[in-house]
């Protein structure tokens, strides 16, 4: 498996974790979206700390482009941190209107940070750190 | 080098917004110029009929199509537009005057002004389908994706051309109709066409958590519109209306099998939660369907049907889907570029109301139903457009809206010293 299979195959993972909170929304049970929920928000929260703390490092190191596409991607993983706080208030206070809203939001907001990394970024790091993708794939399946 | 994904190189909020507000006045001047002039026309060769064509095509259609590959194509193929602001402003000024130049041209007959704006809207789509063509090949990944806005670019092109010909033909040295056949050909499975299944197969697995569409439709239907226009070109030049039959046929079910697949993978999605953007995106498809049908078919009636399929096609089909498109990325943009500014009170869902969507997207289904009784007598075509313009005013006073939100959130964070 490459680094960009893993990394991609981890963005609909997250993308179904969403569709799953909003699903038990939807269904009216409050109870089970908030537990899905936090499964979301932990698996994505987990897969930005694997880029900034790793990948990028790696990429950054290997390349010196520290003010690129990996300091773009950052400052979008602030502005879904953002969401996130929004999310927890709308979620604890059962406001479907405002889940919606906000997971609207959210899923568009990844969506399009995702398709940037899964057709410029994690190319170029796969051009660039191909020789260490084993090690990579191995090290991130752990995290 | 590195060129790709920097916030400076991806368009100023304004740019988009731009085409989008200006894409809405075309449509609000569109329901005013067929209630003066709808009832009058009676087939699609009319000058009054080329004209209202032309203002949703180049007005609204256009608009809304070029600003959002501005915005888009830097999202989605990871490449932004080089020199985005004095391009954009380029296209913007030639599509502009051309367009008011060509539909006031063929309203008061007058030649001079229509090959004028002919001449700059050449321009306008010559320069962009070339520059649009140039940026996908730099595209790290050259996948269906970029293959498939390539085609479209490519044929935008072609179109355009022809388009061109079919306009100055008119003093006599072409079969105008001949050219425009092919014209409207390119332009609607080429240009617009083949952008809509690229956006799709992107867009709808994406933010509807959805099935990807087939590899074989992915990689391959454009190949063989591409294959199937060619054939058109060559056999309607020669007249060889048979053949062209045939290749009507073909043509026609490619739309239809995309249509189709949209539909289902659309219905299976995984965000089961429907939204006025759904609505619309299945009122798309199934016209689409409708117009390739009676497309694939018109030969073989007696009268002419090319109304009816242009009333389909446009109105019915690329008028919602483009409405729908625009009710998901105004408020995404709006919301997207406030938070970039580091204004993060602002939410998604509060920059367009949903209630005024729906009103808005009612008074659109309204017109349309009215507008299918316009066979029982020319009064339904007032109301219809009056319908219309309670519609297009709406979409046009939502974007303005969203751009009004966008003002508003920047000046509070100017006011605060932020």
């Amino acid at each position: 498996m490459t680094i960009k299979d893993f990394m991609t195959h981890k963005h609909r993972e997250c993308d179904h974790l969403l569709a799953n909170a909003e699903e038990a929304v939807e269904n009216g049970d409050f109870d089970t979206a908030l537990e899905r929920y936090i499964a979301f928000k932990d698996e994505t929260l987990k897969h930005f700390d694997m880029e900034e703390e790793y990948l990028f490092a790696e990429f950054e190191a290997r390349t010196g482009m520290t003010q690129g596409p990996t300091q773009v991607m950052r400052m979008e993983h602030s502005q879904a941190k953002s969401l996130f706080e929004k999310m927890d208030e709308a979620y604890n206070a059962k406001d479907k209107e405002r889940i919606y809203g906000l997971g609207e939001s959210m899923n568009i907001l990844l969506q399009q940070h995702n398709a940037k990394e899964e057709q410029m970024l994690y190319t170029m790091m796969q051009q660039h750190l191909s020789d260490k993708n084993d090690e990579m794939v191995e090290k991130l399946q752990n995290w | 080098m590195f060129q790709g994904l920097s916030l400076e190189q991806a368009p100023p909020y304004a740019i988009p917004l731009r085409f989008y507000i200006t894409g809405g006045v075309y449509l609000v001047v569109l329901s005013v110029l067929t209630a003066l002039f709808g009832t009058q026309i009676q087939t699609r060769y009319e000058y009054e009929a080329i004209a209202l064509t032309h203002v949703l095509t180049i007005g609204f259609f256009s608009h809304i199509m070029i600003g959002s590959m501005f915005q888009m194509l830097p999202v989605m193929l990871g490449i932004p537009y080089k020199n985005v602001v004095t391009n954009a402003n380029l296209i913007y000024g030639l599509l502009n005057l051309g367009a008011v130049l060509f539909v006031g041209g063929f309203l008061s007959e007058t030649t001079l002004s229509m090959h004028l704006g002919g001449s700059m809207l050449l321009g306008a789509f010559l320069y962009f389908a070339y520059l649009s063509f140039n940026t996908v090949f730099q595209s790290q990944e050259k996948d269906f994706l970029v293959q498939n806005f390539a085609a479209s670019f490519a044929l935008l092109f072609v179109a355009t051309v022809f388009g061109f010909i079919a306009l100055i033909g008119h003093s006599g040295f072409v079969d105008t109709v001949r050219f425009g056949e092919i014209h409207i050909a390119l332009m609607l499975f080429g240009w617009v066409f083949l952008l809509i299944d690229a956006v799709s197969y992107r867009i709808i697995p994406m933010f509807f958590v959805a099935n990807e569409f087939p590899k074989l439709l992915k990689e391959h239907l454009y190949k063989l519109i591409l294959l199937l226009l060619l054939g058109f070109v060559f056999f309607r030049l020669d007249e060889n209306l048979h053949l062209v039959s045939v290749l009507k046929i073909l043509l026609a079910l490619c739309v239809m099998v995309f249509a189709f697949f949209s539909i289902k993978i659309l219905k299976n999605r995984k965000r089961a939660r429907s939204d006025i953007s759904v609505t619309l995106w299945y009122f798309s498809m199934l016209n689409l369907s409708v117009a390739a049908s009676l497309f694939g078919v018109d030969d073989f009636f007696k009268t002419d049907v090319a109304l009816a399929v242009g009333f389909f096609a446009f109105f019915g089909g690329i008028y919602a889907l483009i409405n729908a498109m625009l009710y998901k990325i105004v408020p995404f943009l709006t919301w997207f570029h406030l938070s970039s500014s580091m204004v993060f009170e602002a939410e998604m869902s509060e920059v367009i109301q949903r209630k005024r969507m729906q009103w808005q997207v009612w008074f659109y289904f309204a017109s349309y139903a009215t507008f299918l009784l316009t066979p029982f007598g020319s009064f339904f075509v007032v109301v219809a457009s009056i319908l219309f313009f309670l519609s297009s005013s709406m979409l046009l006073s939502n974007i303005v809206g969203g751009y009004g939100y966008y003002k508003e959130y920047i000046k509070k964070k100017v006011d605060l010293g932020v």
